[in-house]
């Protein structure tokens, strides 16, 4: 009899345990490092809260190979899934969520405009399943930024796929941006690495400088997009770190990992309750803004850097070693 | 599980227009990467621009027929082999379907009010670098939140013919759908055209014996085709909400294998019961698709050997054909069709 009563307190609070225990579906479109930092950012954030994967949460992660097709099945087997909360992180795979889920909340990251893929009315408090976090990032800080270091600088080319959707709503920023600065912009556009590397060939000695934002099929071109411009003596500003590091002077961007920790915070919210309601759908927040800056390259180039950009950087590269700043 | 069904039925239309062009016409047409696609943006473009779904897959087709007919032109005007004649519409079609969308991806509107953001600066109002650049305030040029130029849908709009509650209701509309076209094509594929078509694949110049010319019967069997294609990318997008740039690529690969699935399955190539098998292919396409996802990681899978495997398949389809049938001479005359033609022996 003590056995019994043993074996089913112990059932019990076994299944408890399963019951507690929640399950969260993250799917992206691509293996992309920075994909990929923004879900280890979200499962560090739960970890960090006191969830244990494992044991209070399980994690079913599943990318897409970048086919829409299979980014729709995913969308449909993760509706099937039981699942407590699913994420999105990039455009389609968000988008693509959001259009097979209505029963459970749905979270997105690193989708760059959420308003005009219709996963949300506005920033802010939104009706329906859907919040996340935004990765726009600030085009006109970067270019002015870059303005002011080259200020005979009057021709831009901006490198990028017309192909991403993300890509494209950096490229009208950077085009108001340009206005009024009164620069010229020249779009530097390719659907893949060869193209790209025609396209910027052939404009390449026109430039003054080059902006490339956060644009994917750039940033796996970067090596020989930065072996033409530095031939070249064009310097280029990004709006990613990991490009930057692959050839800009400048950096100012975000770190994914970090948008991932802030993804997470409102994964947290909502899998203790929270109603998606009440969650801010925004942008991610300026601490999380990282300012690289290329000593070497930049004497190289002959672009001076003042002190307060100095200072002011979070990453310093200097002798070809990478240093962080305070 | 009811997804796997809706998704392969829908894919699988994609695998009843390359069935026509590969196996009916013996014209391998590769515009079906572009034409996915074109099915899929324009759908989406005019629902957006105010026209009713249904109406907007219409001419989403018609958009289709139109990709057809411009490969066949090139290819029976120009002399252009069809092969190339496709690869080059294809490519067309990148672009013509980034300007139909005016963007690389455009998603049926779920909200009521359809904007879109201004930048990083006018949203929160303040410059992030203001310490270096000095403080310029916020982005003036751009609003916060712009709305769209489009006109705005109304709630009561219906937007979309599927309803996304994975009630069943969904799998029922699209097996109507599939049933409507298979018989349209059944009956037309049993009238004398259709007959003429159904033999111009085994003997192109005989047409010309009943007074039909190769031209229009080629042109004709690349609009049907490529409209089936497109019909098949618009319902995909209304299913998945948006339409991308990127949705047809490797689509011919995927409605080749729906093929030989469907010929493994029902045998070879009986012109028009024959029309079921690419639909059946796609749902056991979708089927091995989702199982590979879901289970693949346990054998070291990944999702990205699906194209590798896809294509491995397509290639052993046709060895085992060629070793099931020893009689037959090995001729390569550059047609899948001579390749991999299934023995009944």
């Amino acid at each position: 009899m003590k056995k019994l009563v043993v074996l089913l307190i112990v059932l019990v609070l076994f299944s408890a345990l399963t019951l507690s225990m929640k399950r969260i579906g993250i799917t992206a479109i691509l293996e992309h490092p920075a994909l990929e930092a923004v879900r280890n950012g979200i499962i560090d954030k739960l970890e960090e809260k006191g969830m244990k994967k494992g044991e209070d949460f399980t994690e079913l992660y599943q990318t897409a190979q970048g086919d829409m097709n299979i980014a729709i099945s995913i969308a449909k087997q993760f509706a099937d899934s039981d699942l407590d909360l699913a994420v999105g992180i990039s455009t389609p795979s968000a988008q693509a969520l959001a259009n097979a889920i209505n029963d459970i909340p749905v979270v997105f990251s690193a989708v760059t405009d959420p308003v005009s893929a219709s996963l949300v009315e506005k920033l802010g408090k939104n009706k329906g399943n859907v919040a996340g976090i935004s990765d726009m990032t600030p085009v006109r800080s970067q270019i002015r930024l870059m303005d002011m270091l080259m200020p005979e600088a009057d021709k831009v080319g901006i490198i990028y796929n017309s192909g991403e959707a993300n890509s494209v709503s950096i490229k009208e920023a950077a085009k108001r941006t340009c206005d009024e600065l009164d620069l010229e912009l020249i779009e530097v556009i390719g659907s893949n690495t060869s193209e790209m590397i025609n396209a910027l060939n052939s404009v390449v000695d026109d430039l003054d400088f080059i902006y490339i934002g956060t644009d994917n099929t750039a940033a796996s071109s970067i090596e020989a997009i930065s072996n033409i411009t530095r031939t070249a003596g064009v310097p280029i500003v990004a709006g990613d770190i990991d490009i930057s590091r692959g050839g800009g002077v400048i950096g100012f961007g975000f770190d994914y990992y970090k948008a991932g920790l802030e993804t997470g915070e409102i994964v947290y919210k909502v899998l203790n309750g929270t109603p998606v309601s009440e969650i801010e759908s925004r942008l991610i927040n300026a601490s999380s803004l990282i300012l690289y800056v290329d000593k070497d390259l930049a004497q190289e180039l002959g672009i001076e850097l003042p002190k307060n950009v100095l200072e002011k950087a979070d990453i310093v590269v200097e002798n070809g070693v990478e240093k962080e700043q305070e | 599980m009811i997804a796997i069904l809706e998704q392969g039925l829908i894919i699988g239309i994609t695998g009843l227009g390359v069935f026509i062009t590969f196996r009916i016409l013996d014209m391998p047409d590769l515009t079906v990467e572009g034409s996915f696609g074109l099915g899929g943006a324009s759908t989406v473009a005019l629902i957006v621009a105010g026209l009713g779904p249904i109406a907007a897959i219409l001419l989403g087709m018609l958009f289709g027929a139109l990709s057809g007919l411009v490969t066949g032109l090139i290819h029976r005007k120009l002399k252009v082999h069809v092969l190339l004649a496709g690869i080059l519409v294809m490519t067309m079609l990148y672009s013509v379907n980034i300007r139909v969308m005016n963007a690389p991806n455009l998603p049926i509107p779920r909200t009521s009010e359809s904007t879109k953001l201004g930048s990083y600066e006018s949203i929160t109002g303040e410059d992030p670098l203001a310490g270096i650049l000095g403080d310029s305030g916020g982005d003036e040029a751009a609003p916060a939140q712009e709305k769209r130029t489009e006109t705005t849908p109304s709630k009561e709009r219906r937007l979309n013919i599927f309803s996304n509650n994975r009630d069943g209701s969904d799998l029922i509309l699209i097996l109507g759908i599939i049933a409507v076209l298979l018989g349209i094509l059944f009956v037309f594929l049993k009238t004398d055209l259709g007959t003429v078509i159904r033999g111009f694949g085994s003997n192109k110049q005989g047409v010309e014996a009943f007074g039909m010319s190769m031209d229009f019967i080629s042109l004709l069997g690349l609009a049907i085709a490529n409209s089936l294609v497109a019909l098949s990318g618009g319902l995909f997008s209304m299913y998945g909400g948006f339409a991308d740039v990127t949705m047809g690529q490797g689509m011919i690969v995927t409605g080749l294998a729906m093929v030989m699935v469907g010929e493994i399955l029902f045998g070879r190539f009986k012109p028009v019961f024959g029309l079921v098998a690419p639909v059946v292919g796609g749902i056991v396409y979708q089927g091995i698709l989702a199982l590979v996802m879901r289970y693949g990681y346990k054998v070291g899978f990944r999702a990205s050997d699906m194209k590798l495997m896809t294509s491995l398949f397509i290639i052993s389809v046709i060895a085992f054909s060629l070793l099931n049938n020893p009689n037959k001479k090995r001729k390569f005359k550059g047609k899948v069709k001579s390749l991999c033609s299934n023995s009944k022996t």
